[in-house]
């Protein structure tokens, strides 16, 4: 037994598109992109995915270290008055 | 009026590679966010091309230039045993809690006397050794596996693409505390003599310092300043 013979055409482009019809990295790469709906968690697409409570917390740090700081600075102006 | 003295406490090398660190990491944190929050805001120029492209080359370039640059340091680090600067001490650890907390408002001296053989308080000592010794190991290795992560995951080493949202989530998060680090640090350097002796020693390598009869050097090894 023998595989049968099968034929395939290609298109002369080998498929590939125009260049105005290029696929650029955020028609992916976005939350409202090509890929929105291909199911999570093994797929992460950065861009499209993210760690949203490991932002908030990331960002608090740095905002309360900034806080932090100019409490401390206006602490020490305000004392520096004082002997 | 306390009285002073010019130190000179930084090295060439250490300017150097103090201030292209400085601007490597606001250059990377800089164009790191931009591809972290910014991406569903570019949009695609003619050519095809967005400006996300253009930050995440960005990104790699200076990441590159840090990883030798800390290589450099490393080098400098070891061939002049300037390493041992960062060894954690427990000596004036309280004394420079108490110092921040209290001390600063009410005009006390600090605590810790600067010099070249002992450059930092035992709070510098542990902030920076954690910086060299976690954060930036940790940075500079997660964004290694992120950028060579199609090679990597080719050779069969991760089951799933999901290990790449843990090395995302793991490079944003050192990335957080790096800057969060960064914003004290600028905040700390004003507690010097004067609100910029600190930064002006960075730049020039010579610091005034105050003289005080009471300050000892962090390093028991070094000479105590004698009294007169």
């Amino acid at each position: 037994m023998t595989s049968s013979q099968t034929e395939m055409y290609w298109p002369l482009a080998h498929m590939v598109s125009r260049t105005e019809d290029a696929v650029t990295c955020v028609e992916c790469h976005s939350s409202d992109g090509r890929l929105k709906d291909m199911p999570g968690p093994k797929l992460f697409i950065p861009g499209r995915d993210s760690h949203d409570l490991l932002d908030t917390i990331g960002l608090a740090l740095i905002a309360l270290t900034i806080l932090g700081a100019l409490a401390h600075g206006v602490l020490r102006i305000i004392f520096s008055g004082r002997a | 009026m306390a009285k002073t003295e010019r130190v000179y406490i930084y090295t060439v090398f250490e300017r150097f590679w103090h201030w292209t660190q400085a601007i490597l990491v606001i250059g990377l944190a800089w164009t790191g966010f931009m591809i972290h929050f910014g991406r569903d805001t570019f949009e695609a120029n003619p050519a095809g091309q967005s400006a996300y492209v253009a930050y995440r080359e960005l990104h790699q370039n200076m990441a590159w230039a840090f990883v030798v640059l800390i290589a450099f340091a490393i080098f400098w680090h070891f061939v002049t045993g300037e390493w041992k600067q960062y060894l954690p001490t427990r000596k004036y650890l309280v004394g420079m809690v108490r110092f921040y907390t209290v001390g600063i408002f009410r005009h006390e001296p600090h605590p810790v006397k600067k010099s070249q053989i002992s450059k930092l308080n035992p709070l510098q000592r542990i902030a920076y050794l954690g910086l060299k010794i976690l954060v930036i190991p940790v940075l500079v290795t997660s964004g290694f596996l992120y950028f060579f992560y199609n090679d990597i995951a080719t050779g069969g080493l991760f089951a799933n693409n999901a290990m790449l949202g843990t090395i995302v989530a793991v490079h944003t998060f050192a990335a957080y505390l790096l800057i969060a680090f960064m914003f004290g640090h600028i905040y700390l350097t004003t507690t010097g003599h004067t609100p910029t002796s600190n930064i002006k020693a960075m730049v020039t390598g010579w610091e005034e310092i105050e003289v005080d009869d009471d300050e000892t050097p962090v390093d028991a090894a070094t000479p105590a300043p004698t009294a007169t």
